[in-house]
């Protein structure tokens, strides 16, 4: 019996003892780099975001440099077009609103990354290379091609017995297999409690229904956006899980590190409303945010930020 | 005393010597008709009165006095004796007076691989059922488990089955949300789970958490670890093989469950008219479970039939449905949610008959349809993986008797098309796999005891029809038995088409994922020896050490990085030795079994680098301890102590962007356009290993049985995780973890008339 009492006793303090963690290899672990460079055709200044993977409290200094494809004529490898080179502040660092850069992801601090905007002049057709390099992390990097031109030629809602469809239609890009179409909405206060209305489609044009919220959501200027991307691009922003326990890794093509290197071009048309019945039609909500420019800006890709809060069940 | 004689047996009476225990109780000795020496281990069955002894060392056992309904005035005694080698004897007795012996003599007959049959296995105690396993498989690892071990084994929310096995020897569990059985260092979808002989491809509920298999509809389980008899195919690990019960021509039963779980039932009978018996069960549940932090909702059906058409013949259809749904958000965004659903529909039909005692055959005609899919992100739009098999299959075997061989001989067809399909990007997986697969196997074993040494070769040949691919599987074992000692050995080799698809980097709860080993794809092999050695000590203890060692071949392994496609799936060897030994108390007030295990298994990847898989756990420790306090009142508690596994050290973390066009009011009055949002963060992986910490867990659990008129009642309530170790399930980031069960406590009762 004092054998038996003596074995329960061990398996109690085994069971309810603390546990002990591992220790990390830190030196065999090998520092990584998130790297998300969505190379603007548009553009001259292109906004890349390089992040830590670990959550340091140090600083963190990065370089991004954009290479061009050597044509055969000069011969193999790649050609340096611009560099940026930046220092983040440690992680908790409150960063005033005025001073943001455009790809930082709003007021949240969660990482010490970095915005760079190196420059270059991109050729539709072009191939580029965006390498990262910080000390400490292995150096990350990827390729991209560059679309073509192209425009949206009609965009289009019709609004009948309370059902909206949205007709739109672009030329086609080249090196673009596939489009991303929007309808661009006011962000309001709270983006978490809706989900953006975008389709992914390689046809150049669309038209099918659009939910009452996603119209009482776009504003007093209702626009469509159309994003033309190279593969790699597309497939990041359309896949991937983010949720811990459930994680599944979005589509990426960085060698050494994490995350895209990607080129995109995007469009913008005014929608035009038509047909009556429908609760948009000469009924337009009032956006807290009524200051739209006429003409949208073509150049900046600024970043958002989902706001975590408690699990919630459905 | 009148005799009746039967089958080559003699009945006598004599003076009721010291052996038989109670006064006025009249027992049975049999003994062997050629040299007269007693026979242990005889299984004495009373059909009428539903009950079974066992013969001790001396050939005796006491008779039964009434039957469990308390019918005490029958005439007349059926009474079945079965023992390995010798002849049935089936015979009437006209009832004994008390304090007598009815002695019964059996001659020696062929050695025979029969089934387990509903008649022989009502009521078994746990070491009438492993004894009669032991006898008839001479594979090393074979266990078989009552419904009232089942019962007895403190369980998260149901009693289980798969949870139960989890805790014998050679078998690990990876953390507590899945049942898995990971055998002698194989995989978990290395062991194939039959119902009836019918496939079972997504055998458990709630992500795994427990088995879809009701413990109220189900006889017995046997589990064959590791070496597997060569009528089983196409599993490397392990195979669980379950057999619904029917009800008896006493009546019919109800059996009822409520607990923090769900609901259950089970009623069974036989009907008044002909052979028919009959059962059906089922169980719903839906339930959100705050400490679990997802919601899920499943339920099951079990329907069996047994009809007797003719003397020699017997019909048995069998049906299990279940269906399971979950779905987990993340963030209050519906692009960070996961649901998952899963089905299964399994039926089989089969006829056996019994020429005599020397020739039995079986035929099993089976259907298995297995639906599941894993929808990732964007809610209800999010990108889903799917994965679907239906299979059919035809079974049929020949068992041969001798006088000191036997042997059995069948032929397998089984096969149908194998779905796995993602239908985008953001899915669990981003492209197709899909496939079919058609098997046609034959199989044959023999037995030849030479003197004290069973020898048992065995081989199984199948044919991949629609990849052109044969594959030879020879199994082999030995058995040497002295008294109260045996020593085996088994040589395997197996193969396997079917498999999980499943990232090793972290674990996803959801349906499994299967595909089929196709044409441009290994089949999984193992090769295996193991030496076994066998003690006992009367008819409560048992005792066996077992050493072990596998070289598997060609296992699946998909480690997705930048891409979700099936491409990344790899095919890695790797080997696996251990040790397990167990001990284990039958019978008394307190029963039980403590085990011990050690196993290292390692594979090697295409780069050449060695890893542990996820599976891999050093030591183990389970003791499962079931007490009658007093009266009615039973305590049981089930605590595991073992080293941690392995783990994949994360690098850090980031977050996914997705397109979201938007205009924002930033700086002042200034707006601007933004295409991009961030969302919850994912896990970047390295390329080395930790181990987790030592993982331990005690669940314990009280039940109170009383009875009401004719109703048996049974409260319980059970604590898992009664320490609160926070066991560790992954970590996110360095030193950042998420932890496996904690201390929830959930009570029920249980009610049978």
């Amino acid at each position: 019996m004092r054998k038996l009492a003596c074995l329960v006793a061990a398996v109690a303090a085994a069971t309810c003892g603390e546990v002990a963690e591992p220790t990390f290899p830190e030196d065999r672990l090998s520092n990584g780099l998130f790297l998300f460079a969505p190379l603007d055709a548009d553009s001259v200044r292109h906004w890349v975001q390089v992040s830590p993977l670990d959550e340091r409290t140090e600083e963190f200094a990065a370089t991004v440099t954009i290479h061009e494809r050597a044509s055969s004529s000069v011969g193999s490898g790649w050609r340096l077009l611009g560099s940026y080179s930046a220092v983040a502040p440690p992680r908790g660092t409150i960063i005033p609103i005025s001073e943001q850069k455009p790809c930082r992801p709003g007021p949240d601090t969660h990482w010490n990354s970095l915005c760079m905007g190196p420059e270059a002049v991109l050729k539709p057709g072009g191939t580029y290379m965006v390498r990262a390099v910080a000390e400490g992390y292995v150096p990350a990097s990827g390729v991209a091609t560059v679309p073509g031109d192209f425009e949206v030629t009609a965009a289009e809602l019709s609004s009948r017995d309370g059902a909206h469809t949205i007709e739109a239609a672009w030329s086609r890009a080249d090196d673009a297999p596939r489009y991303l179409l929007g309808i661009r909405r006011i962000w309001i206060d709270c983006i978490n409690c809706s989900r953006a209305w975008t389709v992914s489609l390689d046809s150049t044009s669309f038209s099918g229904p659009v939910p009452q919220a996603v119209v009482d959501s776009m504003g007093t200027t209702p626009t469509v956006e159309v994003m033309a991307a190279d593969q790699h691009f597309h497939a990041f922003v359309t896949s991937g899980l983010g949720a811990r326990l459930l994680t599944v890794h979005p589509i990426q093509n960085v060698e050494g590190g994490f995350g895209v290197v990607g080129s995109v071009r995007y469009r913008t048309r005014r929608i035009v409303v038509s047909g009556g019945g429908g609760r948009y039609a000469g009924q337009v909500e009032t956006p807290i945010f009524s200051l739209i420019p006429a003409v949208h800006s073509r150049k900046a890709s600024v970043f958002g930020t989902h706001k975590p809060v408690s699990p919630r069940f459905r | 005393m009148a005799v009746a004689v039967a089958g080559g047996a003699s009945l006598e009476s004599g003076a009721l010597d010291a052996q038989v225990p109670e006064a006025g109780a009249w027992a049975v000795r049999v003994l062997d008709r050629q040299s007269g020496s007693p026979l242990e281990g005889v299984l004495l069955a009373f059909p009428l009165l539903a009950q079974t002894r066992v013969t001790n060392s001396r050939g005796l056992a006491v008779g039964p006095t009434t039957d469990e309904r308390g019918e005490a005035n029958n005439l007349q005694v059926r009474v079945l004796a079965t023992r390995l080698g010798y002849a049935e004897v089936d015979t009437l007795l006209t009832r004994p007076e008390p304090s007598t012996i009815v002695v019964l003599r059996m001659e020696r007959a062929t050695i025979a691989l029969p089934p387990l049959t509903v008649a022989t296995e009502r009521g078994l105690t746990s070491r009438e059922l492993q004894r009669l396993i032991f006898d008839r498989e001479i594979a090393i690892g074979a266990v078989g488990m009552t419904q009232a071990e089942i019962k007895s084994v403190p369980a998260v929310g149901e009693a289980d089955v798969f949870r139960s096995l989890q805790a014998f020897a050679g078998v690990s569990s990876v953390n507590d949300y899945n049942g898995q059985l990971y055998t002698r260092g194989g995989d978990g979808d290395q062991v194939a789970v039959l119902l009836d002989g019918a496939p079972v491809f997504a055998p458990y509920h709630m992500f795994g958490l427990f088995g879809v298999f009701n413990p109220d509809a189900i006889e017995s389980t046997e589990f064959y670890r590791g070496s597997i008899p060569a009528r089983h195919g196409g599993a490397l690990s392990g195979v669980v093989s379950a057999r619904h019960k029917t009800g008896s021509r006493q009546g019919t039963r109800f059996r009822s469950g409520v607990g923090l779980l769900g609901l259950r039932a089970e009623v069974d009978g036989a009907a008044p008219w002909g052979e028919i018996r009959w059962m059906a069960a089922g169980r719903i549940a839906s339930v959100d479970v705050a400490r679990l932090d997802i919601p899920w909702s499943f339920e099951d059906v079990n329907v069996a039939v047994d009809v007797h058409p003719a003397d020699k013949h017997r019909v048995r259809f069998s049906l299990l449905g279940s269906n399971d749904d979950f779905a987990y958000s993340y963030y209050e965004s519906s692009d960070n949610s996961l649901s998952s659903t899963w089905s299964n529909l399994v039926s089989s039909a089969s006829w056996s008959w019994v020429r005599d005692n020397h020739l039995t055959s079986n035929v099993t005609a089976f259907f298995s349809r297995y639906e599941g899919s894993i929808r990732a992100g964007d809610g209800d739009a999010g990108a889903v993986s799917a994965s679907g098999i239906s299979a059919v299959g035809l079974r049929a075997n020949v068992v041969l008797r001798g006088e000191v061989t036997g042997g059995r001989a069948g032929i397998v067809v089984e096969g149908g098309p194998v779905d796995l399909v993602g239908d985008g990007p953001g899915a669990y997986l981003h492209g197709d796999l899909s496939g079919s697969y058609m098997h046609l196997s034959a199989f044959a074993e023999a037995e030849r005891w030479f003197g004290p040494l069973l020898v048992a070769p065995g081989i199984r040949v199948s044919t991949d029809l629609e990849a052109s691919r044969t594959f030879l599987q020879p199994r082999f074992s030995l058995r040497y038995r002295a008294r109260s000692l045996a020593v085996s050995l088994s040589l395997d080799r197996a193969y396997q088409f079917l498999s999980h698809l499943r990232d090793a980097h972290a674990y996803m709860p959801g349906a499994p994922m299967w595909f089929v080993h196709g044409q441009d794809r290994p089949a999984s092999a193992a090769n295996g020896a193991s030496v076994s050695v066998d003690v006992w000590r009367g008819d409560d203890w048992t005792a066996s050490a077992t050493g072990w060692a596998r070289q598997f071949r060609d296992k699946p392994s998909w480690r997705p990085i930048r891409s979700r496609s099936p491409d990344f799936v790899e095919f890695h060897d790797g080997t696996a030795r251990g040790i397990e030994t167990m001990v284990r108390k039958h019978g008394g007030r307190v029963r039980g079994w403590l085990s011990y295990q050690w196993a290292r298994t390692t594979f090697t990847d295409n780069d050449g680098e060695d890893y542990l898989p996820a599976w891999h756990r050093t030591h183990e420790i389970d003791a499962v301890l079931t007490a009658d306090v007093v009266g009615g009142l039973s305590a049981s508690a089930r605590a595991v102590v073992g080293s941690g596994t392995p783990f994949w050290f994360p690098l850090g973390g980031f977050k996914p962007i997705r397109y979201d066009p938007r205009t924002r009011m930033r700086f002042g009055r200034t707006t601007v356009d933004q295409l991009f949002v961030t969302s919850g963060s994912v896990t970047a992986w390295s390329d080395v290993q930790g181990e987790l910490p030592a993982y331990a867990r005690v669940d314990v659990s009280l039940r109170y049985s009383f009875r009401w008129g004719s109703w048996q009642i049974s409260p319980f309530v059970s604590l898992v995780n009664a320490g609160g170790r926070q066991n560790v399930l992954f970590y996110f980031a360095p030193g950042a973890s998420t932890d496996q069960l904690e201390r929830f406590p959930f009570g029920g009762i249980d009610v049978e008339f």
